[in-house]
């Protein structure tokens, strides 16, 4: 911890935690599952592309060295 | 390798031929990084906070971009009654005054015009004649620091602003794209560069914990974490952005990187508009990684910036254009000390290229489809022709061997000797050279045929490697102590935004 954050007491956050003409619960809720999709969308590409990255090594060891 | 082809010394040129191929692997290792972002993010801890924010625009001359700018703040989806704009005229000469007083007339208590007479000092110090008046009462929450030329997603604060709830953050930025449409080569370039360097880099940045950069033009602080920073922007350097985001982590607080808080920005159209912001940002690198000197590759309890894995991210970018001279003087020079070992560390350095260029371009492309189908040429061509010619060469060896036969023989051409020679120094010192070959698209651009002649050698050459070029720049204007000068990047507003 930093030193200007050893003084505070209350561990809270910066900021007010207050919906202010908050949207629904479900949909905050819903946009949360949906980046975190994203981001396992993201991780399924990953290993897509690290697979035929793979493929490709292999051909050109046997093939095309 | 086989030891018979190296004897003493040459190891040690071999290695730094490999040193070339550094930046690559880490930068791949970032991109792996980006698939951890899946399990270490933030969102377990996001909860729907509306902040009261103030928005902080410097402005000098931005008439033709901060009507609508203002236009896109006043319809973001958060709380009218927790906004505010403070636009603050750096003295402007152009409309700006009028446009920012019409605004503030046609929303009364949510756009305040503060206006500087003397003026031309820099962002910095404009960003702090507004911060100072904002602070001055409790009304602050959070601060929105942007540009006058950003267009922000009507979601992108409120996507924001739900980091904020976590009391260990400080600081969130969100993922700036390049707008211009139908824009041209360059603005495709830097649209999928800041793919790689935001969506992937930053989300990498997330896992790991550290983070390099708040994005300029959207970045949300606490009204904690700003006085914790002293209630003011640095105005020693021209990177007052990164000083901000690093501050903020040695404080002990987090910065957060928000991939689907989307805001869209007007980059340079040209080399030199690009050359002028990117000295800028390469020149303020140089400043914060000497004013940050004891920080590096020295774990700390209280924050990540002094982690290996993140110093070595950062000194691969750095140094990526030493590395590139190492590389190649080294790889020419063990081409007269032993012929066939240097064949081989060629080989070993391109094909580490190869396999490195392929994950990171897919993987790339396929974080985020939509700027990708727009920038998805300038993506493969990345690295120019000449460096993808050797990256093809060297992936399939025989048919180029086979091609190369087949030309001779068709054309009854045959290379002698000291031709092949020049060809295999050309290639081996390609890497550093494409440096100074990408300043010749800077020369070429404002003369006569320029328009044609500077993309082509932009293409040829790689745009890496005129960023490398920017960054060497950088380096000589550093130890010259060049007067800091903040070059303004011109602004049109030809920007089409999703709505």
């Amino acid at each position: 911890m930093g030193q200007d954050r050893e003084d505070r007491e209350d561990g809270g956050p910066d900021v007010r935690i207050e919906a202010v003409k908050a949207r629904p619960a479900v949909v905050f809720r819903q946009e949360i599952n949906d980046a975190v999709r994203y981001e396992r969308g993201l991780f399924i590409k990953a290993l897509v592309v690290l697979a035929v990255l793979a493929i490709m090594l292999i051909l050109r060891t046997l093939y095309f060295a | 390798m086989g030891h018979e082809f190296l004897v003493g010394g040459d190891w040690i040129l071999v290695v730094l031929v490999m040193l070339g191929a550094v930046p690559e692997v880490a930068a791949s290792w970032q991109f792996l990084l980006v698939a951890g972002h899946f399990w270490r993010n933030d969102y377990d801890v996001c909860a729907p906070v509306f902040p009261r924010t103030a928005v902080l625009i410097p402005a000098w001359n931005e008439a033709a971009v901060i009507a609508a700018s203002i236009d896109r703040l006043m319809s973001l989806e958060y709380p009218r009654d927790a906004l505010r704009v403070y636009l603050v005229d750096d003295a402007s000469t152009d409309e700006t005054p009028q446009v920012a007083a019409a605004k503030e007339a046609q929303y009364p208590g949510n756009v305040i015009h503060l206006r500087r007479e003397k003026g031309g000092q820099g962002k910095a110090h404009t960003l702090n004649h507004g911060l100072a008046i904002i602070l001055e009462d409790e009304w602050m929450e959070a601060l929105l620091i942007t540009d006058a030329d950003v267009i922000f997603q009507a979601d992108s604060l409120r996507k924001m602003a739900r980091h904020l709830a976590d009391p260990n953050v400080g600081a969130v930025t969100a993922y700036i794209k390049e707008g211009s449409r139908p824009g041209n080569y360059m603005t495709r370039f830097i649209g999928y560069e800041y793919i790689t360097a935001q969506a992937a880099a930053r989300r990498g940045q997330n896992v790991l914990g550290a983070t390099a950069c708040l994005a300029g033009g959207a970045q949300l602080h606490t009204r904690a974490n700003l006085l914790a920073l002293g209630g003011r922007i640095d105005t020693s350097s021209l990177a007052e952005d990164t000083f901000t985001t690093f501050q903020t982590q040695l404080n002990g607080r987090r910065v957060v990187f928000e991939p689907h808080a989307i805001v869209w920005a007007e980059e340079p159209g040209s080399i030199i508009g690009l050359w002028k912001q990117r000295l800028r940002w390469a020149r303020g690198n140089v400043q914060v990684t000497k004013r940050y000197r004891k920080l590096w590759f020295r774990p700390h309890r209280g924050h990540h910036l002094g982690s290996v894995t993140f110093g070595v991210f950062w000194f691969c970018l750095f140094l990526q254009p030493i590395f590139m001279i190492l590389s190649s003087f080294s790889l020419v020079t063990l081409y007269f000390a032993s012929y066939a070992g240097a064949w081989r560390a060629f080989h070993i350095l391109w094909i580490t290229n190869a396999v490195t260029y392929f994950f990171i371009t897919t993987f790339a492309l396929l974080i985020d489809p939509p700027i990708a189908r727009h920038t998805w040429r300038q993506g493969l061509m990345f690295p120019g022709v000449v460096n993808l010619g050797i990256v093809m060469y060297t992936c399939v060896p025989p048919l180029f061997r086979d091609l190369a036969h087949d030309a001779f023989t068709a054309t009854h051409f045959s290379p002698d000797h000291a031709l092949l020679t020049g060809g295999i120094l050309f290639i081996y010192a390609w890497p550093a050279a494409s440096m100074p070959a990408a300043c010749l698209a800077k020369v070429a651009e404002p003369r006569r045929f320029g328009r044609f002649l500077s993309p082509l050698v932009v293409y040829i050459v790689g745009y890496g490697s005129l960023l490398c070029a920017c960054t060497f720049a950088s380096y000589v204007k550093e130890l010259r102590g060049a007067e800091m000068k903040w070059d303004k990047t011109e602004k049109t507003g030809k920007m089409v935004v999703p709505t």
